[in-house]
């Protein structure tokens, strides 16, 4: 289906305007799909459908994903948010515990993936060897 | 004189008879008998010159033919001589142009199977590093798997967060 270029505009600066330093904007959101909605109905779908994948990809962007082999206390996820809040911007914390990491953590944020854990050590010295 | 035929015995008339009869018989010898056989004489005389002239010419031709037989072996020899020395060479040039390929063709097998027998020893280090570290990674995480408990967890976490500080 070909987007319209002025509605795909109007969408990317719709998607930048949901959200701010702290995260998205909730009523800037309900504000932009009530918009949306009253447009004929397949730019309507359009419109929706397009602007929630932005919001997706914005927030996955600066969602920050733990991964720990052990539970992890608040003060760790604290620890783990104040580190990487430094060069990021976060909106979200998404902890998952995985039993497979063997030990250690692992944090995803947007394209980027720093492996602390015991599977990704061994996963290194397997490269190593490996040559 | 007539006295002495007398004494003799000899007829005149008779002696003059003999006479022309002996010059009857001179004539008709001569007529019929000395000419032919000249002339047969003559013309032997003639085959004979001729036979010797053409046998010396015969000889002649011979003695010249032999020398052209002896010019032509010689010049035959020489040829022969010259084509032998060509093929020699000829052979001894591809003998040490074939020498030369085999020598190549040595050197380039050698070549393909020294960087052939390079490749497949680093294929085969490449396979045993790869199996070598699949062991060790599959060791590894039998080893450690089940063996941290919550406070080890933890522990390492925190270890982790401390490094990254």
């Amino acid at each position: 289906m070909k987007v319209n270029r002025t509605l795909q505009k109007l969408i990317n600066k719709a998607v930048q305007n949901s959200f701010n330093d702290s995260g998205v904007k909730s009523e800037v959101v309900k504000k932009y799909i009530t918009a949306f909605k009253k447009l004929n109905l397949s730019e309507s779908i359009q419109a929706l459908t397009l602007y929630s994948r932005g919001l997706k990809r914005i927030l996955e962007e600066h969602t920050l994903f733990i991964e720990s082999a052990g539970e992890m206390t608040k003060q760790q996820l604290d620890g783990v948010k104040s580190l990487f809040s430094k060069n990021y911007k976060l909106y979200t914390i998404n902890s998952q515990f995985n039993p497979s990491l063997l030990g250690g953590l692992k944090v995803k944020i947007g394209d980027s993936i720093f492996d602390y854990s015991i599977k990704g050590k061994i996963k290194q010295v397997k490269e190593v060897i490996a040559g | 004189m007539e006295q002495i035929l007398e004494q003799f015995g000899v007829d005149p008339f008779l002696l003059a008879a003999q006479v022309v009869n002996f010059l009857v018989l001179l004539f008709i010898l001569k007529k019929f008998m000395y000419a032919p056989f000249l002339k047969v004489l003559q013309q032997r005389r003639e085959t004979i010159a001729t036979s010797m002239k053409n046998a010396e010419e015969i000889e002649k031709k011979l003695a010249e033919t032999e020398e052209e037989k002896e010019k032509a072996l010689l010049l035959a020899s020489q040829e022969s001589k010259k084509i032998i020395d060509e093929a020699e060479k000829s052979a001894g040039e591809i003998v040490a142009q074939a020498h030369q390929k085999a020598q190549k063709d040595m050197e380039e097998i050698l070549k393909k199977g020294v960087e052939t027998l390079a490749l497949e020893r680093e294929k085969l280090q490449s396979q045993m590093r790869e199996e070598l570290s699949e062991i060790v990674s599959i060791a590894l995480e039998k080893v450690i798997s089940g063996g941290f408990d919550p406070k080890k967890q933890k522990e390492l976490i925190d270890q982790t967060l401390k490094n990254l500080r």
